[in-house]
């Protein structure tokens, strides 16, 4: 294993150890580990569909050195959405307001917005867009996008 | 093919100790050392030095009547930070424009000058803040002004071994900060100016200090229009006094963001907004 650090963390509530390059993503270990709800778009920390929550926040896997997540905690969109009620009602929230059309940002997008609410984000549109500002989506136009997050904002008390 | 390791610095001692080797990299925040390593950067490989696990580099502090803030503080926890907000509004309006949330969750202010790009947001408003980087090696401690870290862009006079353990910042109540990019998020200036002021009663400049980003080859301090200001009048309309200062003291250039004409008209823009800005705070 010449070359390669060996990291141990907490993903979606289990332990993981995994042997990583040092010059390797976190995106491109945990894709590698299985999680393709991670979605590698810029790989260049531009597009936010790689996001996931590292120690509770929303953070771009694409740039961060997978070596430097040893004893953190990672939740990624798919595990979230099962096990959290919040991010459930946001993944619900987006399928009713039509917020997902080819659905490859949508992960990083329930991240960017979940972390939006977990901060005391309001129903607020300017401030919904502010906080997805750093995601992007080439179908929806967002309209639809912000709508879910509202939606949830609105009637979400953390 | 490059060879890269990774190692993570125990305590302070350690990390100086690694960062004496002739192939050391500092790893902190993570958002560009990925990035600069696809863009060739490094094309010897080397061993990241991860020195998120010292303590010292954390937190915003009072020290002598100023605020000492840590090299790993993120651009997230200065906006969160009711001091930054008080007392440093001008680098408080770089990190409200800067990048976007998730890259404020693990972008530093260390990060952002060791990168040394002239359009780095939170140095502009701290050179005109005049404010001081704490350096850390074996050898011992120094202290230099903020403008004194750079030499061309991406380039700076740390030597081997030298660190950036922390931002040393006066309070500068009347500062602020004014950016232009192609977009209000994830963008790289146009031009970004930042001016903090000491004005008398009747709003006569007594004394200023102003910065340009994304204008020259490194972040720049403009002497000249500082010397200009003094004296005038907040009130009065100070574009047609600055412009031609400025103009002369800037040398932008054609990328793809934008031309060179075009910042040479927008420097002075920005920058009589953000005196004006800065003066406006003096009597809130």
């Amino acid at each position: 294993m010449r070359g390669k650090t060996l990291v141990t963390f907490n993903l979606n509530g289990c332990e993981v150890s995994l042997p990583v390059k040092a010059e390797e993503s976190l995106l491109n270990a945990l894709r590698r580990h299985g999680c393709t709800d991670l979605k590698c778009g810029c790989e260049a920390g531009s597009c936010g569909s790689c996001a996931l929550l590292l120690d509770g926040l929303a953070v771009k896997s694409c740039i961060i050195p997978a070596a430097s997540v040893n004893g953190k905690q990672i939740w990624t969109a798919a595990a979230l959405c099962e096990y959290d009620t919040l991010a459930k009602s946001l993944a619900e929230s987006f399928i009713d307001c039509g917020a997902v059309q080819c659905g490859f940002c949508t992960p990083g997008m329930i991240i960017a917005s979940y972390a939006y609410i977990k901060d005391g984000g309001k129903a607020d549109r300017q401030a919904i867009r502010r906080a997805l500002s750093g995601n992007l989506c080439r179908c929806t136009g967002y309209k639809k996008i912000v709508d879910a997050v509202e939606k949830v904002a609105g009637s979400f008390f953390c | 093919m490059a060879d890269y390791s990774y190692i993570k610095a125990k305590n302070i001692k350690q990390a100086m100790e690694l960062l004496e080797q002739p192939n050391s990299i500092v790893s902190a925040g993570g958002s560009v050392l990925l990035l600069m390593i696809k863009e060739g950067a490094f094309p010897n490989g080397g061993q990241f030095v991860d020195i998120t696990g010292l303590p010292e580099l954390r937190g915003i502090t009072f020290e002598d009547g100023k605020l000492r803030i840590g090299a790993l503080v993120t651009v997230r926890e200065l906006l969160n930070s009711p001091l930054v907000a008080e007392y440093l509004p001008a680098l408080f309006d770089a990190c409200s424009v800067f990048a976007d949330p998730l890259t404020r969750n693990t972008a530093t202010i260390g990060g952002n000058f060791a990168v040394s790009s002239p359009s780095a947001d939170c140095v502009i408003p701290l050179i005109a803040i005049g404010a001081q980087l704490e350096l850390l090696s074996k050898a011992g401690k120094r202290i230099i002004a903020c403008e004194e870290l750079f030499c061309g862009p991406g380039q700076n006079t740390l030597k081997k071994g030298e660190l950036i353990s922390a931002v040393i910042a006066p309070f500068a109540l009347s500062s602020a900060f004014c950016k232009q990019g192609l977009r209000k998020a994830m963008a790289i200036s146009v031009a970004t100016a930042a001016a903090s002021l000491s004005l008398d009663c009747e709003g006569i400049i007594t004394s200023c200090r102003l910065a340009l980003g994304s204008v020259a080859p490194v972040p720049l301090r403009i002497y000249a229009t500082e010397k200009l200001l003094v004296g005038k009048n907040i009130n009065d309309d100070l574009l047609p006094v600055l412009r031609d200062s400025v103009k002369q003291q800037i040398k932008p250039i054609d990328d793809c963001r934008s031309t060179a004409e075009y910042r040479l008209e927008l420097a002075p823009v920005l920058l009589s907004r953000a005196v004006v800005l800065a003066g406006k705070r003096y009597f809130n």
